[in-house]
């Protein structure tokens, strides 16, 4: 564009370098631009905003072996046949015999040229190393000598080598070539990493492990299993069983609660039926109380059924249930069906909005209890799924796969190998168990090397309340599952250990949630959405859900942002609909991408542009 | 539930809940005050008032005779064997590694099935190592089995059952075959390793126990029927494993999370590091918390104290703290009297574990930094 030769810099600037700090803005279009021009016309100022002369890297800027360059020592540096890329600016060592480059008082990162002439000359000190072994004049570090022993290269004290730019390498002073530390790759341009004997020293990390969390009944245990049909392998025999006795257990465990619940609701609705009298007045039902007393109602089990309600809830008491359960599920299956068919049971289930423990599977499982309790039962994909958990012990579980590497977009990536991460990225996604999180959150610290944190939110819990120990150790208290998860999101958020981790948001059960908005207002339900204001157009239910969703987002990403000053990456998701779960994951994928391209956003030969037309790129969460 | 009781409503229950909840706290508060006012005297005053001095440390009596590189990622956990001087260590790069103290040689490298792991420990024979951490299984590893077709140790024993984390295990001492491991599900289990199955669970959720999770235990080294164990909920418990119901006492005190408990060597007492920074001595026949060992720092921030061991006589308490210092405290006059973390060769990061050789001839030090150091004790003194 003629009015904008250098993109979005005022007249009296053109021509002037940049601010240093506004480096990270540079080629990313400002909402206002994109409002007031045409995609084309803002992609255009882009391109020249990048790749004009007075916004490149000075020579200045650039700090080797002790001296900053000079205009034609750095048209040299990038005009080499395997010129550093992405550079930044910076203080850098070269060692002009090998070709090795590194931040000043650290260790090698690459490998260019050799033979570039620079003022300044490659020190002995230049890595900081204490090693007392040198390569070219230059003190190592540890790494590098760990790395050479690895390599079986006889390294005692002081040893002084001679490395040239083909990876040979001598001992100082003698004159034969001891071997190779590294191979030159034949005839193909480029690829710094050309390391072939030496592990781990240059190469990206392969492995990127993804944390999966979220509080009970968010739906990471249905992501994770979702993610092995998807992408791994599949379940063992082993595993399959581990699944089928958790359903079972799980099953009377819901059965219990129901029974709980039960009782709970009959003595209410007795002593309401009796009238105002004290409620020491006993009532006891099967004996004859007095004549003005019902003891029955519409909650009452018949006293065979109720003899194993009683047994079973004794047991749950003690906390015995895993001692009788899943081995004793056969003998019982016939009395849980009778149980759940019996009409008290089913009034209880009812109100099952007040029993806060229980799932909304249970209804799913206790139809089919005979079913599950067979020997011959063969947990379904569906019932898998649907299952509460992973595994019985509820543990860690993690699985490695990989996802196809191909990206959506062809243009991101030019013809030569460029490629941020080489094809066949391996992931591994760890889930780790909701209960017990907020306190003493003390093993976080072993995810520290995580790429990313998938934090798991369901969004029909915002009117859902559940039980959580009192910070004051003294009971517990009934708390909203929205604000709950809030307070673990804050949590993982603020621990230092996740400083630099890029977060996903993925807000699950879409579908409950679309039902439910219609119904269940989100501001009267939940404190922190009380200044949700929708726009009243409520021809369906869908165009609230679409709002209420941006708006529960936008409550994630400031809150997020307001802590960490960084953006929150959102994505949605129906769990239990797989195609969701695999956009999820693809979207994870490209935030990564996103991230290690973030830090190498700096200048080098014009880059392809790495604005891009998904609007995950925007502060507005994507659209379905 | 009888059926000749009144039944209350729900909403009466809960008022009496309240109601209970805060006559035991005041009760608590009560006690507090009650033990304050008759402990006289601490340790520290005591010796001192008998005219004890300090031990003294010169630059050679402690010093750094081995390190000992391998893992690749921070170590967690260690444990020495009961003879042969040989130690496991654990780490964040999934392994255990036993090595050959005197050596530095690795006898085995284990690879993990689960690679997060946080504690480790040898069986009182030597032939097994134990370890556990998130994935809520206690894997045992019998040293003397052949490798399998990658090269890796098969797992032996897998102990089940725990609903959290393992964060710490120990064997019963003189018994290959009984072991206890501490949870992040707040209970402490004794386990029969030959059967797989628990023996006792102590705590719970309709027991008397932690209310929090427990992040260590250690075994009485005279009496085995008696251990202690610290937790998150600041307090340290001390347990008979023939009454798994309720634990034979409670110690409050500390302000933050117990991080570690060991026993004293006359088994009369134990040693706590907590997250509160401080170290304290508890007296298992009295209650009494006998002495507190906290250094003040400059800017008033104290690093929590990881992990915590006594010398064979109990005369030295080694403390290691999460800013890399590991300080050896004199526990009869609370001082301290020498700083691992400045000598020389000391390491680079968090002290995460550490441990006593058998014959309490020198002392092991975990750290964050990858790797473990071995301190002896030189010059006259041979051991303390």
């Amino acid at each position: 564009m003629g009015s904008m030769p250098e993109g979005r810099k005022c007249v009296t600037c053109i021509g002037q370098a940049i601010d240093e700090s506004k480096r990270l803005k540079l080629g990313k279009h400002s909402r206002v631009l994109s409002r007031l021009l045409s995609p084309l016309e803002v992609k255009q100022i882009m391109k020249a905003e990048k790749e004009c002369s007075a916004n490149q890297l000075r020579p200045e800027q650039l700090i080797v072996n002790g001296f900053s360059l000079k205009d034609d020592e750095m048209a040299e540096l990038l005009g080499c046949p395997l010129p550093p890329r992405k550079l930044k600016p910076g203080r850098y060592w070269y060692d002009k015999e090998s070709g090795l480059w590194g931040k000043e008082g650290e260790k090698p990162d690459r490998i260019i040229s050799s033979n570039l002439n620079f003022t300044g000359k490659l020190s002995l000190d230049a890595s900081n190393g204490n090693t007392e072994v040198y390569i070219n004049g230059r003190e190592i570090t540890k790494l590098e000598l760990r790395v050479l022993k690895l390599a079986n290269v006889q390294c005692p004290r002081d040893t002084h080598f001679w490395v040239y730019d083909d990876g040979r390498y001598e001992e100082e002073g003698q004159n034969n070539i001891r071997g190779n530390i590294w191979e030159k790759p034949h005839g193909q341009r480029d690829e710094t990493s050309n390391y072939t004997t030496v592990p781990n020293y240059l190469e990206q990390k392969r492995v990127q492990k993804l944390l999966l969390l979220g509080i009970q009944g968010s739906g990471t245990s249905t992501i994770f299993k979702q993610a092995k049909f998807l992408y791994g392998n599949k379940f063992t025999a082993e595993e399959l069983q581990d699944v089928k006795l958790m359903i079972q257990s799980n099953m009377y465990k819901y059965l219990s609660i129901l029974l709980d619940g039960r009782e709970r609701f009959e003595e209410e609705a007795i002593s309401r039926m009796n009238g105002q009298g004290s409620p020491d007045q006993t009532t006891e039902p099967g004996n004859n109380g007095e004549a003005s007393n019902t003891n029955e109602c519409i909650y009452s089990l018949n006293p065979r059924l109720k003899h194993f309600s009683d047994w079973l809830l004794d047991i749950i008491a003690t906390g015995d249930l895993d001692a009788f359960f899943p081995a004793a599920t056969r003998e019982y299956a016939p009395l849980v069906e009778e149980v759940w068919k019996d009409p008290a049971i089913q009034e209880t289930f009812k109100r099952k909005d007040e029993l806060h423990f229980l799932p909304e599977v249970a209804e799913y499982f206790l139809n089919r209890a005979v079913e599950i309790s067979s020997n011959e039962y063969e947990p379904s994909e569906r019932d898998i799924l649907y299952a509460e958990g992973v595994t019985q012990g509820n543990g860690l579980a993690f699985m490695e796969f990989s996802l196809d590497d191909r990206s959506q977009r062809p243009e991101m990536y030019s013809e030569n190998l460029d490629a941020q991460l080489p094809p066949q990225t391996k992931y591994q996604l760890i889930r780790v168990n909701a209960k017990g999180m907020s306190e003493g959150c003390k093993w976080v610290e072993m995810f520290e090397d995580v790429r990313a944190v998938v934090f798991c939110v369901s969004l029909s819990d915002y009117d859902q309340l559940c039980l959580t120990p009192e910070s004051g150790g003294s009971g517990t208290l009934l708390q909203n599952k929205m604000m709950q998860s809030k307070e673990l999101f804050e949590t993982m958020v603020r621990h230092p250990c996740f400083r630099d981790t890029p977060f996903v948001l993925v807000l699950n059960k879409y579908d409950i949630f679309e039902d439910k908005i219609g119904k269940v207002s989100l501001n009267a339900s939940c404190e922190w959405f009380n200044d949700f204001c929708p726009v009243h157009a409520h021809q369906n239910n869908q165009s609230l859900a679409h709002q209420a969703y941006f708006y529960v987002a936008m409550k994630f990403k400031d809150l997020y942002a307001s802590l960490t000053g960084k953006k929150l990456f959102v994505a949605q998701a129906r769990a239990r609909d797989r195609v969701t779960v695999d956009e999820a994951f693809k979207y994870i994928r490209e935030v990564l991408k996103w991230d290690e391209e973030k830090d190498e956003n700096y200048y080098g030969p014009p880059e392809d542009s790495f604005y891009s037309t998904d609007i995950s790129s925007s502060p507005y969460p994507r659209q379905e | 539930m009888s059926l000749s009781q009144p039944k209350m409503s729900v909403a009466e229950l809960k008022e009496r809940h309240l109601a209970a909840t805060e006559t035991l706290n005041n009760l608590k508060q009560r006690l507090n005050q009650t033990r304050r006012s008759l402990l006289d005297t601490d340790i520290a005053g005591y010796a001192r008032s008998q005219g004890k001095s300090a031990v003294t440390f010169g630059p050679t009596d402690l010093v750094c005779c081995r390190t000992l590189q391998g893992h690749t990622g921070k170590v967690y956990s260690l444990d020495w064997t009961s003879e042969r001087n040989r130690i496991v260590s654990a780490s964040q790069d999934g392994r255990l590694i036993v090595w050959n103290a005197l050596t530095r040689q690795k006898i085995h490298a284990i690879k993990l099935p689960c690679a997060w792991v946080m504690t480790t420990a040898f069986s009182p024979t030597g032939q097994s190592v134990a370890c556990g951490g998130l994935d809520s299984v206690c894997s045992i590893f019998n040293l003397n089995s052949t490798t399998d077709k990658d090269g890796n140790l098969p797992v032996s024993r897998m102990l089940s059952g725990h609903k959290g984390y393992i964060s710490s295990c120990q064997y019963v001492p003189d018994e290959d075959t009984h072991l206890i491991t501490g949870s992040g599900d707040q209970t402490c289990v004794l386990w029969d390793i030959t059967t797989g199955l628990k023996t006792s669970v102590f705590g719970g959720e309709f027991q008397s126990g932690h209310t929090a999770d427990v992040l260590s235990i250690s075994i009485n080294g005279s009496n085995s029927r008696i251990f202690a164990s610290g937790s998150c909920d600041a307090t340290a418990r001390l347990w008979d494993t023939r009454v798994a119901s309720r634990a034979v006492r409670t110690f409050h005190g500390h302000e933050g999370d117990v991080n570690s408990v060991k026993f004293f060597p006359d088994g009369n007492r134990f040693g706590t590091g907590s997250d509160d920074g401080t170290c304290r001595l508890f007296d298992i026949r009295t209650g009494h918390q006998l002495q507190v060992y906290c250094q003040k720092h400059s800017d008033n921030d104290i690093p929590p104290v990881t992990s915590i061991a006594f010398s064979i006589s109990g005369r030295l308490l080694f403390a290691g703290y999460t800013n890399g210092d590991c300080y050896v405290w004199d526990t009869l006059l609370a001082k301290v009297v020498l700083n691992l973390g400045s000598l020389q060769d000391s390491h680079e990061g968090r002290i995460s574990c550490l441990g006593l050789a058998a014959d309490g001839s020198a002392l092991c030090t975990g750290s964050w930094d990858t790797n473990l150091k071995i301190w002896a004790f030189g010059g006259h003194r041979r051991v303390v």
